[in-house]
């Protein structure tokens, strides 16, 4: 298995495996096509302050992750993961977890103290307590908010 | 009320800010120099991100944070780190008009959503202060934290 930086050839394996998500409907609603479009477009727009990362398993992309990582007020900077997807036919092969370590690396060579991400309780993901198996800890007491400024999936 | 973006200049009265702030004691434990100083320098508004004030009759009585990102499935998105507003200015709609300037700001950026962390133990949340404003609760959202000082 080899994790690295994304390249642009690597978008089409990546809205692919978007549209194979079981458990996120709202690709396959968009169709390929638009999937694609969002995330080249998505690419191309990305700033020096993200990153996004694949896992490729014998030449195949199988799973990608996008963090970013912000200076805080008065504190560490802080990375965030966006995203963190595995194709489902190669899951439990340890490639969620490699993600998480090459990112790990990555936030922590810029300065950052943490790590925070937002998992929904009704995935698989959190099911399993994927993260908390990790050592992430779940805050009980924070409470997402968010503002929708536009109609999206 | 004036809303501004913030200047260097500011970190001597944002300091005082969150110095005063009750539910806030970690700022409360750092002098006003120390907190001035540091935070002097995360002032400036990128394209990364978005640093207001709210500023009456001269005097800065709120201040916000916001960041930028672009989540490879979805357009630009924004998260709001910090949103303070003097405990004894409250009430005068400063956090309601920041609110409503990064809204501004999110739209003019392309932006397709802004997103943020309250904690259940705080007034502002009690108060329902973001619900009224145009926030959407999600309950299924977990947030995970991990702590490099642990894990690395």
């Amino acid at each position: 298995m080899i994790i690295r930086r994304a390249l642009e050839s690597d978008l089409e394996a990546i809205a692919e495996l978007l549209f194979s998500l079981v458990e996120y409907p709202s690709f396959q609603k968009m169709g390929l096509e638009a999937v694609l479009a969002q995330v080249t477009k998505s690419f191309s727009a990305s700033h020096h302050q993200q990153l996004i990362v694949v896992a490729e398993l014998e030449g195949r992309v199988v799973g990608y992750a996008v963090m970013y990582w912000m200076t805080l007020l008065f504190m560490q900077p802080e990375g965030y993961i966006s995203e963190l997807f595995v194709h489902l036919d190669a899951s439990g092969q340890g490639i969620g977890t490699a993600l998480l370590e090459k990112l790990k690396l990555e936030a922590n060579a810029r300065g950052c103290q943490r790590l925070t991400l937002i998992n929904l309780m009704d995935r698989e993901s959190y099911r399993r307590q994927f993260y908390a198996k990790q050592g992430w800890k779940e805050q009980k007491n924070a409470v997402r908010f968010v503002l929708n400024l536009e109609e999206r999936v | 009320m004036i809303i501004r973006p913030a200047q260097p200049a500011d970190a001597r009265a944002i300091a005082e800010i969150l110095h005063s702030l009750e539910e806030y004691p970690r700022y409360k434990k750092e002098t006003l120099p120390m907190l001035e100083q540091t935070i002097s320098s995360s002032l400036s508004t990128t394209s990364e991100r978005t640093v207001l004030v709210a500023e009456l009759e001269s005097r800065v009585i709120g201040f916000m944070m916001a960041h930028w990102f672009v989540p490879l499935t979805a357009p630009l998105e924004g998260f709001i780190s910090n949103l303070f507003v003097y405990a004894q200015f409250s009430n005068l709609g400063a956090g309601t008009a920041l609110l409503e300037a990064i809204k501004l700001d999110a739209k003019t950026r392309g932006c397709s959503r802004v997103a943020l962390n309250n904690w259940r133990d705080k007034k502002s949340y009690a108060a329902g202060f973001y619900e009224a404003r145009g926030f959407g609760e999600k309950p299924l959202s977990a947030r995970f934290v991990l702590n490099f000082e642990e894990h690395l």
